[in-house]
């Protein structure tokens, strides 16, 4: 039976994870009601924990480094408690050269606007599509957070034919996106760097 | 299954829909017909009869629509059709030029997506028909800034119809437009407009001539003086924001100007945001004091203040402009790709989330610049080139 996280770590994880984001962004990482993430950040800013910024136009949440250590400590803690720690450092070992691929295909697509290029770089995603749905079913054994990842990806994979920006777009939730999220998720939760 | 483009809708493609809805608005977007079906060659004498002259043939797009639809060259287009039997081949070329194998191919092998018109078997790509305007002067416009995402419209221009500027043929004059009449930092003024522009070398040209379309060179003068003048400047801005305004959220405009006429040939939300065209000439000299060197990740060449970031607590002193340096960067750092005009950091390689991202909004970087937060004080002007890999101070 996988183990559900408790709102506080997902709303504070959901700001690590996105990196910069509105209230609606992180109510809807994790499907959490937007009242209970204002309170979580509203708690972790008097912590020093998150920041309320604008970038020209927009306005969103961080993570200071106080609060990515004390993301890092939540989800170690939950690790332990649920000894996932092995299944979750595996995965992060078979995520690795598929690492590569998606930014090697990614920047193929940015470098090469022929549509040979493309369309080599999008079966080469294809591949890592179907081994991400693997790792993904193996992580979601023991924490059902980590779920969404693979249907994301392959939405933008699909939707990538009609708007080349779902391949390596910011604005997006594009193949890079997402990727790098999870691999922003994989070493937060294991405490390690890039 | 022919449609005057006045009345297109969603179903006519992102491309066609969007043109309906200018067109219905009382933007200048020349004539033309949608097509949905394989064009009969009595049909495809009527269009062009009806169109009064040569035409050209666009892919607009799969019938579903997404509000982020731009098609980044993948999608057919053929100018200068004239021949009846020519337009039925272009339609051809352009219908089959959608994804139909693909959504095949998706639904067999990755799982179900959400919204995939797998089980339709509408492979066909809807197909727009429209009057080739014989352009003197003609280019592409973005209703924002793409480097720092202000609101000033960019407009890059040049002599002939606009595929010189759209296929990154020729080096287009640039004009930045701000919103109020500010300057911009560090640029001349033309004439007593606040516009900043950048004469580009608009070597050749395409011309509709006749019949034919003929690429030619520039003559000298041309080459050297802006090919908009200043009140031509300022209509093309106008016509980007109203095409913002319009359709909602920034646009990437093509517009053309024959005689007196100012065209809208076609508009596309911005997603992915372009590369810029301020490539360092292989002839210029290398900067007499480099600072660092790394990995050239995103071409271009731009001066600015460094702005050294050790960390996420480091953001708030980022301004629009500055030159971003760094250790490495992650997904909190997206959101100054889109205030700095370039980014270095000291790990990393072409391929780490630094160079992915500095390329799609556009940005010169260099990574992998071991050293570069040590080589340079906070504040310091320097000289980023993304495409020989070197940060260094001003050679004035």
């Amino acid at each position: 039976m996988p183990h559900t996280s408790p709102p506080d770590l997902l709303a504070l994880h959901g700001v690590r994870l996105l990196g910069y984001a509105d209230l609606s962004q992180l109510a809807a990482r994790f499907d959490l009601d937007p009242a209970v993430v204002t309170a979580v950040l509203e708690r972790a800013a008097e912590r020093g924990e998150v920041t309320e910024t604008s970038f020209a136009d927009a306005g969103g949440w961080s993570l200071t480094e106080a609060g990515r250590q004390h993301n890092e400590a939540q989800l170690a803690e939950e690790l332990d408690a649920v000894g996932a720690r092995a299944t979750v450092t595996q995965v992060h070992e078979d995520f690795l050269p598929l690492n590569e691929t998606v930014a090697a295909a990614c920047t193929a697509v940015q470098l090469d606007p022929e549509r040979a290029a493309y369309d080599q770089a999008w079966q080469e995603l294809s591949s890592v599509a179907a081994e991400l749905k693997v790792l993904q079913a193996r992580l979601c054994e023991e924490l059902d957070r980590f779920a969404g990842y693979h249907a994301r990806f392959a939405s933008a994979l699909f939707r990538a034919d009609e708007d080349r920006a779902y391949i390596a777009g910011t604005s997006v939730d594009s193949c890079h996106k997402v990727w790098f999220e999870l691999h922003e998720d994989l070493i937060a939760s294991l405490g390690i760097t890039r | 299954m022919i449609r005057p483009i006045a009345r297109a809708d969603a179903a006519c493609g992102g491309k066609a829909a969007r043109l309906g809805a200018l067109h219905r608005a009382g933007f200048a977007v020349p004539e033309g017909f949608v097509v949905l079906a394989p064009v009969a060659l009595e049909e495809a004498t009527q269009l062009l009869a009806d169109l009064g002259g040569p035409v050209a043939v666009r892919s607009s797009g799969l019938a579903e629509d997404s509000a982020h639809a731009s098609f980044a060259g993948q999608l057919e287009t053929v100018l200068g059709v004239v021949e009846p039997a020519d337009v039925v081949a272009a339609v051809e070329r352009c219908a089959a030029s959608g994804a139909g194998d693909r959504v095949r191919q998706y639904a067999e092998g990755l799982g179900s997506a959400p919204g995939s018109p797998a089980a339709s078997g509408e492979d066909r790509t809807p197909v727009i028909v429209q009057r080739l305007v014989a352009a003197e002067v003609a280019g592409v416009a973005f209703s924002m800034d793409p480097v720092g995402g202000a609101e000033s419209v960019v407009i890059d221009a040049s002599w002939g119809l606009g595929e010189s500027v759209v296929s990154g043929r020729v080096v287009p004059d640039t004009f930045r437009v701000p919103p109020d009449g500010a300057e911009t930092g560090g640029t001349v003024p033309v004439g007593a407009a606040p516009v900043t522009s950048r004469v580009g070398s608009k070597a050749s040209r395409l011309d509709l001539v006749g019949t034919d379309l003929r690429r030619t060179p520039v003559a000298l003068p041309d080459r050297v003086r802006p090919c908009l003048a200043p009140g031509q400047v300022a209509a093309v801005a106008e016509l980007a924001r109203a095409a913002e305004g319009l359709l909602g959220g920034p646009q990437d405009i093509e517009w053309a100007v024959a005689g007196e006429e100012l065209w809208m040939l076609q508009s596309r939300p911005v997603t992915a945001l372009r590369a810029p065209t301020a490539v360092t000439p292989a002839e210029d000299p290398p900067p007499a004091t480099v600072l660092a060197t790394g990995a050239p990740a995103s071409p271009g060449r731009v001066r600015g203040p460094a702005r050294l970031v050790h960390g996420v607590d480091g953001f708030g002193t980022v301004r629009v402009g500055d030159v971003l340096v760094c250790r490495t960067t992650d997904p909190a750092w997206t959101p100054l790709f889109r205030m700095v005009s370039a980014v270095v950091t000291e790990t990393g390689g072409p391929l780490s989330h630094a160079s992915i991202v500095a390329r799609e909004f556009g940005i010169p970087a260099i990574v992998g610049a071991a050293g570069a937060m040590g080589a340079v004080t906070d504040g310091r002007t320097v000289v980023v080139d993304g495409t020989r890999g070197t940060m260094a101070l001003p050679d004035d």
